[in-house]
């Protein structure tokens, strides 16, 4: 029979966010990068409060990863790559509404 | 069982050059992308497009599926090996809702794979290790080197209901081993893992140490699963709010009364405030789902009239028509 691991999950939140160089690793992509998608405005991060460093939650590790994957997959630069997320989301969002009315 | 072939998934052949996988890529990813695509199993397509991109597109990736599926047909032509069935990394226990989208951890299974076979070879024929930038190699060649496991990302859909009350969900995890003499194969773990009450569409939820194993003494990656809902039969849920519609009837609307509504915490009784219209929205605070602030639930009111199908009600309708009359297409001039 099979082994069965009990294991603890941890949310992805405030409390346990994911750091600069997890989230980096994530995107395959170097710290440096994931820096100007927060300059830009591309992605939410928020100062920890102990070792003052950019920290990250799931939305913005989703979009981190998302905009990596389409600068990866359709060579497009990283303000393109940002709209195409903006626009993708909004998409699924109107769509939720619009199921709503439905 | 399925082996999955990348190479028709793509659209390609075989020898097929990294441009000729770009280009079949971005074809595809235009035909089936769930936003804009009408064909009607578009998001299972894109995931299988997406999955075989991602191993076909990485030179090493490939040569380690390409092994693989090698070895497949070398031992005894039709039979794949276990695991490579249409689920092949998870399959949740529990009846349907432990589907998870398993692309990337498909990913970083045949990077480790390949990883491992070089490491392998490394030990065997010191050979060097190298070619792995940034990875954090150390030691010289013939020597063990200390890697971190990579980490896994994959989707686990789940139920409001599962968020509402958690839920401990068995994951079979299936991921490509090597065996003594290096080739690979797949084996077979499961996890149990309690979904913490509470959690959003999007929640992304950190498993420490489940990812893949470190090398050398290094420490294992972690696995991270997002957190998808499966469509729900009456309600939508945006964050923590749900909304549902709440069929009344005209004169509930009309005069307000005391209805029934389901909830997830159970039924509960609504006041419908008098003059209630058409698509008007009632908030039940709270009543959504589980947190710090707990989600509301939104209702929104859908006005059912009964058909004019006796003589009573023909009558009913009619002495309306004569106390109330109105007309409703005033503001069309007609």
């Amino acid at each position: 029979m099979n082994k069965v691991t009990i294991c603890t999950a941890q949310l992805v939140d405030h409390n346990a966010p994911v750091t600069l160089e997890e989230l980096a690793r994530f995107c395959e992509q170097q710290t440096d990068w994931v820096l100007s998608l927060v300059e830009q405005g591309v992605v939410a991060a928020s100062k920890s409060s102990s070792a003052g460093q950019w920290v990250f939650t799931s939305v913005s590790v989703s979009r981190a990863r998302h905009v990596a994957r389409l600068q990866r997959d359709f060579e497009v630069n990283l303000d393109a790559a940002a709209l195409m997320v903006d626009l993708m989301e909004e998409v699924r969002h109107l769509r939720g509404r619009l199921s709503l009315l439905k | 069982m399925e082996f999955k072939d990348y190479y028709k998934i793509l659209e390609v052949s075989r020898n097929a050059t990294q441009d000729d996988i770009r280009k079949a890529y971005r074809k595809l990813a235009r035909k089936y992308h769930p936003d804009v695509s009408k064909e009607p199993d578009a998001e299972k397509r894109m995931r299988d497009v997406n999955e075989a991109n991602d191993v076909l597109r990485d030179a090493e990736k490939r040569a380690e599926y390409d092994a693989l599926a090698a070895g497949i047909s070398a031992g005894g032509g039709q039979v794949p090996p276990a695991g490579w069935d249409r689920d092949f990394e998870f399959s949740g226990a529990g009846g349907g809702a432990g589907d998870v989208d398993f692309n990337d951890f498909l990913n970083g299974m045949f990077k480790q794979a390949a990883r491992k076979r070089q490491g392998f070879a490394a030990g065997q024929g010191g050979a060097q290790a190298g070619g792995h930038p940034g990875q954090g190699f150390a030691g010289a060649p013939g020597q063990t080197f200390k890697m971190r496991g990579e980490d896994h990302h994959a989707e686990i859909e789940i139920s409001l209901e599962d968020s509402f009350s958690g839920v401990t969900r068995e994951l079979s995890l299936r991921s490509v081993q090597l065996d003594e003499q290096g080739r690979p194969y797949m084996g077979t773990r499961t996890l149990s893992v309690k979904i913490p009450t509470g959690v959003k569409e999007g929640q992304m939820i950190r498993l420490a140490g489940q990812g893949m194993p470190g090398e050398g003494g290094g420490e294992p990656g972690d696995l991270f699963l997002t957190v998808r809902f499966a469509a729900h039969a009456l309600y939508k849920a945006d964050g923590r709010d749900l909304s549902m519609h709440l069929p009344v009837a005209p004169w509930e609307a009309a005069l307000g009364g005391q209805v029934h509504a389901p909830t997830l915490q159970g039924v509960v009784q609504v006041n419908i405030p008098p003059g209630s219209k058409q698509g008007g929205k009632l908030r039940l605070r709270g009543k959504g789902l589980p947190g710090d602030p707990a989600g509301d639930l939104y209702l929104i009111l859908d006005i059912v009239w009964p058909p004019a199908d006796n003589e009573a009600t023909r009558a009913a309708y009619q002495q309306l028509a004569t106390a109330a009359p109105f007309n409703p297409r005033r503001h069309l001039g007609v």
